[in-house]
């Protein structure tokens, strides 16, 4: 017989039990995005993501995952998806034509492939992206075509919002910095009812210079809203916009020791301050992000759930800038580091880049733990569609009826020298347009086969429908207008497969074969050939381990891999060819380490570190002659040595002090003619030093980039853009 | 109310968490506390996270779930995360003490009111000397000190404090509760009215007076109860 109190009670004091991470919170249907994001926010280590589709301990993913949480974000100042990601292994910039955030992951380009993800779900546009709404960020190595589509033959970064949790908390931080920085964010986190909050997130950033010539003017908002949290139903609603006014270097041209020199000797021009800028100060790289999301988490059970989201997406970018270049013969000497002075004549280009893009994604993942036929499965499975429209505009001729904006030069010596056009002049028309629809359905099982043993396996299949139109105008009219059009329907199979070996909960062991592949239409445009060319498509082998300490407050993950592309698209020296060949072939090899959480209870540490020994061009057209595309080469933005660590020691209860350093080895850009040249190797160091007054309280100063050194960040074949310079931030954060 | 359950953990289970804590990663017990509180704590406590106090954690989890007693005296609503705690050598006492009123647990933003205090003992009282908890209830001092694997539940009101361990070590378990029904009067009068009346349906039944008094125990939880 029992108490009317215990049978009226009957139930799991786990369920009421409040915490994070433990055994007791599996039985619940507690918020686990609350309590997975706290961890961010207190702490350099993560042990959860949710990057493999649907929330996983990073234990089972048989892949290396570098989680940058929003505390190491907040502690390094990190303000924009790049800085980021530059505090993290393995991954180069190139400057590219555009300017963009072309990200390159194990050798191999992320940002042309689309694969920036947030929240899970595509975020191809091209736009300066800020960290004030990042919870954290997630960078997967290797191939992942099996949980993403097509791309990720380096790897994919996804971005992680910021939830709205259960609790009233306002977190407000004004920074002020050299360059006449000012940085202000808000945090407002409102708990609306019992299981409803409401988060708004806002940004405001100006500077006359982020320390690598570019000026820098934005401001953000967000806003989530969730209800029903923890609950049976749970739903949210978000909003972003971003809008970028920002500056724009384009870059620096490559510098010969000699004017006799072969283009091997070609280096950096040392004697320039980073931070110089010979740009226009009318140059842009304006833009706006606007999304709107809905969200929905249906859980059957405690092991079940249905997560389905759909995000709409409008994107606009403006980009008014040029490339700088040293004036030729008929204004001086061919210029080299003898004859380089303050004197020495740059010419200013026009690149201009006015596009937009609308996408709409929709995806549903159902997540599912249970026993069946003796052995426990972890099944994640799920349906993704997305619509993807970009339009490029060209910019009129003078005798089409447009301007031509006149760019003065400028001189060395005379960096920041104001000179502006009215970029405002010009008159853009439609140039081309790229429509992409696009399905994937995909499952991936764990099965638990023996008590230490746990076996993955994955399938997706992706169907891709492209259609391209370019339009073409005479040379001296506006019309007729003559549509040129290409489609390419594509469908393809990826797959994953993996072995986990699990002795006890502090190790874990793996090996892993993924697939993945990309298609002509990876950087929205076709060509006559391109169209009618099959997607490329790579593999990655992978043998790593999780091993946690005995306190699980430190962990390490560490890795060798190999990613190979299997047929690189190349172009067919038969010129009445009508498709590209696919005869290619590169690889990568390495190891990777990384390293997060607490050595002792004072001294937190958070490391990444990739040693690339081999990078490999094994097949390529007869007709390559570009270095990092024949044979036997390595490619461009592919350095053996990359990394980052940070350590914070907390010197008494009040005083915390960090220091880091961010290192590459020397790199050539991509896509040289012989012979090609390196971009020095160089090191970063980084300090920190926090004074929190009381809780609600703290002062934080920075100092990146400690000696002002000057490196070179994003490689391009016609210059490089220079890392930032010394950077010194001092903020004041506010919580009530 | 200062109530003492026997048997949460069995034999077994006991034996299980002490050898978790051989080699547990043990931290300085002040991080913890309340200012008032630090500057009378001198002990050892786990980082709640690691693997050592999850699994007590869910040992401890288990047993309350198996205890009828425990629900009926608790009426527990939320229970703020169980800690693991050491006295022993050096860091050895806890001087009197009033726990904070509401906990705050960071992970889920949600508040417990401590309105009730548990200690689960996992040492052997004979494995060390001193180490009493000593609870300042209506009736004067109380000294506790309970076999491995039972439980004191106490009034969060009280001042109470644990006396210096002399000879090896005490081990513990703590957490707090928030009960569903505020007052610590009204819950002990609803304990005492399901004792009673737990024992006159053992004795005689189910009769139509023990029916018509489950109802009064139903009307004064309703009266009483948040949930």
């Amino acid at each position: 017989m029992l108490p009317l109190g215990a049978m009226l009670l009957a139930g799991s004091m786990g369920a009421m039990a409040q915490e994070a991470g433990t055994a007791a919170q599996a039985k619940t249907l507690a918020p686990v995005t609350v309590t997975e994001q706290a961890e961010g926010k207190d702490s350099l280590r993560a042990t959860t993501t949710s990057i493999g589709k649907g929330k996983q301990e990073l234990r089972n993913i048989p892949q290396s995952i570098t989680v940058v949480t929003e505390k190491l974000i907040n502690d390094r100042n990190l303000d924009t998806l790049k800085e980021v990601l530059h505090s993290t292994a393995g991954v180069t910039f190139q400057a590219a034509e555009g300017g963009e955030e072309d990200i390159r992951l194990r050798g191999f380009s992320l940002a042309s492939t689309g694969d920036i993800f947030l929240d899970g779900m595509r975020d191809p546009a091209f736009y300066d992206r800020d960290t004030f709404n990042n919870d954290r960020i997630e960078l997967l190595r290797g191939s992942a075509s099996m949980l993403f589509g097509r791309g990720s033959t380096g790897g994919a970064v996804n971005q992680v919002s910021k939830p709205a949790l259960l609790k009233d908390e306002t977190e407000i931080t004004t920074t002020v910095g050299n360059h006449n920085f000012r940085r202000l964010t808000a945090d407002f986190n409102i708990k609306t009812a019992d299981d409803a909050a409401l988060r708004i997130n806002g940004m405001y950033t100006q500077a006359t210079n982020n320390g690598a010539g570019s000026s820098i003017d934005k401001d953000g908002l967000a806003a989530n809203y969730r209800f029903g949290i923890g609950s049976k139903d749970e739903f949210s609603a978000s909003l972003y916009s971003l809008d970028n006014r920002n500056g724009m270097n384009y870059g620096i041209p490559w510098i010969k020791p000699k004017a006799t020199d072969s283009q091997s000797a070609n280096t950096l021009i040392n004697s320039l301050d980073p931070s110089a800028y010979f740009g226009m100060a009318g140059d842009q790289n304006g833009g706006n992000a606007n999304m709107g999301s809905l969200a929905h988490i249906h859980r059957f059970g405690v092991d079940t759930e249905l997560k389905t989201q759909i995000r709409k997406g409008r994107f606009q970018r403006d980009q008014r800038a040029g490339t700088v270049r040293f004036a030729g013969t008929a204004v001086q000497p061919a210029v080299d580091l003898g004859n380089f002075s303050g004197s020495t004549v740059f010419t200013r280009g026009t690149n201009l880049k006015v596009q937009d893009m609308d996408t709409l994604n929709f995806q549903s993942d159902l997540s599912s733990k249970f026993d069946a036929l003796g052995v426990g499965h972890e099944v994640v499975a799920g349906v993704d569609f997305s619509r993807e429209e970009k339009t490029v505009f060209t910019a009129l001729s003078v005798a089409q009826g447009g301007v031509n904006l006149v760019k003065p030069n400028t001189t060395a010596g005379t960096p920041g020298d104001g000179a502006w056009v009215d970029e405002s002049l010009r008159s853009f028309r439609e140039g081309s347009n790229f429509v992409a629809k696009a399905y994937g359905i995909y499952a991936q099982d764990l099965v638990q086969i023996a008590p230490a043993w746990k076996l993955l396996g994955g399938l997706r299949y992706d169907s891709m429908k492209g259609r391209y139109s370019t339009y073409a105008v005479p040379t001296a009219a506006t019309t007729p207008v003559t549509t040129t059009a290409y489609q390419q329907n594509i469908s393809n199979w990826s797959k994953r497969f993996g072995v986990l070996y699990q002795p006890n909960p502090l190790h874990s062991y793996h090996f892993s074969y993924g697939t993945s592949f990309n298609t002509s239409a990876d950087t929205y445009s076709y060509n006559a050939n391109s169209a009618n060319t099959d997607p490329e498509s790579s593999e990655n082998i992978e043998l790593g381990a999780k091993l946690d300490s005995a306190d699980k407050r430190f962990n390490t993950r560490l890795a060798i891999f190999r990613a190979t592309k299997l047929n690189e698209r190349n172009t067919d020296p038969d010129t009445a060819a009508t498709r590209l060949l696919l005869s290619g072939k590169r690889h990568t090899a390495g190891f990777e380490i990384d390293v997060s959480g607490r050595i002792t209870d004072a001294w937190e540490m958070w490391g990444s570190y990739m040693w690339m020994p081999v990078a490999r061009v094994d097949k390529a057209a007869s007709t390559a002659t570009t270095v990092g595309n024949r044979v036997g080469d390595r490619p461009g933005l592919s350095p053996k040595h990359s990394g980052s660590i940070w350590n914070t020691y907390q010197f008494t209860p009040a005083f915390r002090a960090g220091v880091g350093i961010n290192f590459r080895s020397a790199q050539s850009p991509a896509d040289v003619t012989a012979p090609a040249w390196e971009a020095p190797s160089y090191a970063t160091g980084d300090l920190m030093a926090e004074y929190t007054v009381n809780d609600q309280l703290s002062f934080k100063a920075n100092v990146n980039n400690v000696t002002n050194k000057l490196y070179a960040d994003a490689l391009y074949r016609g210059h490089y853009v220079p890392g930032a310079g010394r950077i010194v931030q001092l903020a004041m954060t506010a919580r009530f | 109310m200062l109530l003492h359950i026997p048997h949460i953990l069995t034999p077994e289970e006991v034996h299980h968490a002490q050898g978790l804590l051989v080699d547990a990663p043990w931290a300085d017990g002040r991080a913890s506390a309340g200012s008032q509180a630090q500057a009378v704590k001198n002990n050892e406590q786990l980082p709640h996270d690691c693997e050592a106090a999850t699994q007590i954690r869910a040992l401890l989890l288990r047993g309350l779930d198996r205890n009828p007693t425990f629900f009926s005296a608790a009426l527990p609503k939320r229970v703020f995360t169980p800690r693991v705690n050491r006295y022993s050598g050096t860091s050895n006492f806890y001087g009197p003490h009033v726990d904070n009123a509401v906990r705050f647990a960071p992970d889920t933003g949600q508040r417990v009111r401590t309105d009730i205090s548990c200690t689960l003992f996992l040492s052997e009282p004979e494995a060390y000397d001193g180490g009493e908890l000593v609870i300042q209830d209506s009736a004067g001092p109380q000294r506790v000190k309970l076999p491995a694997g039972s439980l004191v539940l106490y009034a969060g009101t009280s001042v109470h404090q644990v006396e210096p361990v002399t000879r090896g070590a005490r081990l513990a378990c703590f957490f707090w509760i928030e009960s569903m029904v505020r007052s610590q009067e009204q819950r002990q009068l609803l304990f005492d009215l399901d004792m009673h009346l737990l024992r006159l349906r053992q004795q005689h039944g189910e009769t139509p007076e023990t029916t018509g008094l489950t109802g009064t125990y139903h009307n004064l939880l309703r009266m009483w109860a948040s949930t």
